[in-house]
């Protein structure tokens, strides 16, 4: 059995040899389709999953700005309405205070503006970021107004090119910030903080009586609708007051805020189509062609044939070819998803205040054991099927009449 | 040890029919060297093919060792193929991605109960008997066709097949070629194979036990 799929392999290796321009087209029709199929799929994945750093992003409500009942903007809650607020909640696990903004900054003796972020201690309790060097401010830290901040492993590349640079400062609004730490990529999709490259302890937010955001998180087995009736309880309130009243319907999760109002069956359904459609229309131009090119695998298919091979085992060894193929353009395909990707979006999507943020942090294992295999396995079928087929199951006298030496 | 009975193949195209075989009827003993000659177009290797199975016939039966072989499956017409009969081609048909010991190993590799090693004694044992054990690496472009057909018979004879059918073996090779062909199916004859063989040649019939002459799909003498 080894030794008979050896020799099959041997063959496909060697009929990919004899036609190199096919094998070549085959392959990086292949690679091109992967790159978009991978990188929607990792989209997908970290849209609509509890995709790091937001690992609880199901179980976290925004409570961010409010309407009236009447839909005029009522503004938000101030970083003392939402200790309050939080006293009236109660059953939560932990919350986090976010507000963002835009800092000059100066950087190794270079200035730029960068999108920053203001955030709790708790903030990087409830979001998995990946230090690959130093740590989290704390809580006395933030209290006491430390200068320290946290910055991405993007940034800390592009100005001190070097991850190691913990300890080091940077400029802002005339005052050195100590860095305490650098976090890995992550997409900003995901993150809690958009595109933020800078993270600094809230207490240093400029304008102490603006509205914050609060992410509060609910563990299991609190049932979200409930934890969503108890938020919106404490922010009613809260307004009330003020002698304001609110409209709290419209209270999301996270997640909910980041797929919008289509949901995740919608926005899967759509996805998985696009997916598809991609994979057909390659799978089409490769089956015109495979179909033009089959004569010389004929012909082996049916002298094995003769010599004891069976129809299936036939229709397999054929696809076995396009599997190596495939396989070679997917392999690709994955490697060159994040650098295509990134290139793209600097290319055509250059917006400052992205920074270095990208949509993607890169692929995940899942994604390529899980969708991209058997994706990679319906594209071989798509268009290796038909000849493959139709190869093996021709009558061996009339394929043989043709010669072979 | 085949039993051809009212055997036909019509070949239709969309503007004719052409009548292949026309109710054949033949008996082939165990152990017979039978050359089967003809004008080309009169059917002799479309017979061949049917006893082969790699055609299917239109009507008429085949029975080889007391098996109707025409009513089989496909999975039982590839095993038949693979421990009962031997195949040896004018144009070789060797897979030119194999060297020689892989292309003679070919029909053990579709059988579940040989091991690599029995397959690749057995493999080495044909060769020195056609002569070919210095080649055992050599592709077939490295070959001459005297000994493509050699690796070809050596193919042939590597699952003790009963029967080995021989269609035009050679059609492509110079007349010294030939008789050393010749003088090996000859040889694998003496050892109790029975060999149905299509050829041209009057010479080459010749040197079999039985000559069947065919004309427009029928069996004109014997």
């Amino acid at each position: 059995m080894k030794k008979k799929w050896a020799q099959h392999i041997k063959s496909a290796l060697y009929t990919i040899r004899k036609n190199k321009a096919y094998a070549l087209f085959c392959i990086s029709g292949t690679a091109f389709t992967f790159i978009f199929v991978v990188f929607l799929a990792q989209l997908a994945f970290t849209a609509l999953s509890n995709y790091p750093p937001s690992i609880h992003a199901d179980r976290t409500i925004v409570v961010s700005h409010f309407t009236d009942n009447n839909g005029k903007n009522i503004g938000g809650l101030s970083r003392l309405e939402i200790d309050f607020l939080l006293q009236d909640i109660k059953e939560y696990t932990s919350y986090s205070i976010i507000n963002q903004g835009t800092v000059n900054a100066l950087i190794n003796d270079r200035f730029r503006i960068f999108s920053v972020a203001y955030v709790n201690t708790e903030f990087w309790e409830m979001n998995s970021y990946r230090f690959i060097a130093g740590r989290p401010f704390t809580k006395e830290e933030c209290d006491a107004r430390k200068n320290g901040v946290i910055i991405t492993k993007n940034l800390a590349k592009s100005y001190f090119r070097s991850l190691d640079v913990v300890g080091r400062k940077i400029e802002v609004r005339g005052a050195d910030f100590e860095i305490l730490g650098v976090v890995d990529d992550f997409s900003f999709i995901s993150s809690p903080t958009g595109a933020s490259e800078i993270w600094f302890p809230y207490t240093f937010y400029p304008f102490s009586n603006n509205p914050f955001t609060l992410h509060v998180f609910f563990s299991q087995p609190t049932a979200m609708q409930q934890a969503k009736e108890m938020v919106g309880k404490a922010v009613e309130q809260s307004f009330s007051k003020k002698n304001v009243s609110v409209y709290t319907g419209n209270l999301s999760t996270v997640k909910e805020q980041r797929i919008g109002q289509s949901g995740d069956s919608v926005l899967g359904f759509g996805i998985g189509t696009l997916i598809l459609l991609l994979l057909l229309i390659p799978a089409i131009n490769i089956l015109t062609l495979k179909l033009a090119y089959t004569r010389n695998r004929a012909e082996e298919i049916a002298i094995r044939r003769t010599f004891g091979a069976g129809k299936l085992s036939s229709f397999f060894q054929l696809l076995l070819e396009d599997l190596l193929l495939v396989m070679a353009g997917a392999l690709i395909g994955i490697i060159a998803t994040k650098p295509a990707v990134s290139m793209i979006q600097r290319t055509f999507f250059d917006i400052p205040m992205l920074g270095s943020a990208s949509l993607i942090s890169g692929v995940d294992f899942f994604i390529i054991a899980g969708v991209i295999v058997p994706l990679m396995l319906l594209f071989l079928f798509m268009f290796g099927g038909i000849p493959a087929y139709l190869t093996a199951k021709r009558n061996i006298a009339d394929v043989l009449k043709g010669g072979m030496r | 040890m085949i039993e051809i009975k009212n055997l036909t193949k019509v070949f239709y195209t969309k503007e004719i029919k052409t009548t292949a075989l026309n109710a054949v009827n033949l008996d082939v003993e165990r152990g017979t060297f039978l050359s089967i000659m003809g004008p080309s177009g009169c059917g002799k290797s479309t017979l061949l093919n049917m006893i082969g199975l790699l055609d299917q016939p239109t009507g008429g039966h085949i029975v080889i060792n007391g098996t109707e072989v025409t009513a089989m499956r496909d999975a039982e017409t590839a095993k038949f193929r693979n421990n009962v009969l031997g195949f040896i081609f004018q144009s070789f048909h060797l897979i030119p991605a194999l060297n020689v010991l892989d292309n003679v190993e070919l029909p053990l590799l579709y059988r579940s109960n040989v091991s690599e090693k029995e397959c690749r004694k057995r493999a080495l044992d044909v060769l020195e008997k056609v002569g070919l054990s210095h080649r055992l690496k050599h592709f077939p472009s490295q070959l001459s066709g005297g000994q493509c057909q050699r690796v070809a018979i050596a193919r042939a004879l590597i699952g003790k097949p009963e029967i080995i059918l021989a269609d035009e073996p050679t059609g492509n090779l110079d007349s010294k070629m030939s008789d050393e062909i010749m003088k090996l199916l000859v040889e694998i004859n003496g050892e109790g194979t029975t060999i149905v063989m299509v050829t041209h040649d009057e010479k080459i019939a010749g040197q079999t036990q039985k000559i069947v002459r065919m004309l427009d799909g029928i069996i004109s003498a014997v």
